[in-house]
């Protein structure tokens, strides 16, 4: 799907709500990060824990 | 030596007079016709063409691959600005009600467009949001660039729902 245009004057409040998506975005995925470290960290322990 | 003193020397005066005044109005159309012609051609404003596609797939989560694609149609370089530009996802649920999920900065490897030039970029996303509520996901392109913007949305339908749903 595309479209082809001039644009159109730029909307200030658009800008400000699509940075602050961004930012939102940032720290969710910074969440997400540690979430997933803190799994793989802790079913590797599993892991050990088991083989003995 | 040439006797100019004669009976049309008058006349060949003013017909002297009038072809100047054909020419230099013959320019000042063409130059009004050449200024109207760019004007409206627009050929040197910014000019965008946005491509935008999306897919959704299920591994235990929820997860949307997105390609971008921006082309300058116009005839001047085309800068990149990372204010303002993003492809941001929102989830439709069922009563249609929109959450925002995401935004985040696109073609951040580019400075500028030369003319006739594209730019791709790909993203994907793991969906952070339960997942029996989403029915589709809205995906918007928005480029903003020296004072204007460019805005492109797609909504993806999440077909996979009905089966993810007895997993989840």
């Amino acid at each position: 799907m595309s479209v082809i245009s001039n644009g159109r004057p730029v909307r200030k409040e658009v800008t400000e709500q699509v940075e602050q998506m961004k930012k939102d975005w940032d720290e969710k995925k910074r969440k997400m990060a540690e979430e997933y470290k803190q799994k793989t960290s802790s079913l590797a322990s599993v892991d050990v824990a088991q083989s003995h | 030596m040439i006797d100019t003193s004669g009976p049309h020397s008058g006349a060949s005066f003013w017909l002297d007079v009038v072809d100047r005044v054909i020419k230099f109005l013959a320019l000042l159309v063409g130059a009004a016709w050449t200024w109207m012609h760019y004007a409206r051609s627009r050929t040197y404003a910014q000019k965008l063409e946005l491509e935008l596609d999306g897919q959704v797939f299920f591994n235990k989560e929820l997860y949307l691959e997105v390609v971008l694609k921006l082309k300058n149609l116009g005839a001047a370089r085309h800068p990149v600005q990372e204010l303002g530009t993003s492809c941001s996802v929102w989830a439709i649920s069922r009563g249609l009600a929109e959450t925002p999920i995401l935004g985040t900065s696109v073609f951040q490897m580019e400075e500028w467009i030369e003319p006739n030039e594209s730019i791709n970029d790909s993203k994907v996303f793991r969906i952070d949001h339960p997942i029996e509520e989403i029915v589709w996901l809205k995906i918007s392109l928005r480029v903003e660039s020296e004072g204007r913007e460019w805005n492109l949305t797609r909504h993806i339908r999440v077909e996979i729902v009905d089966e993810a749903r007895g997993e989840a």
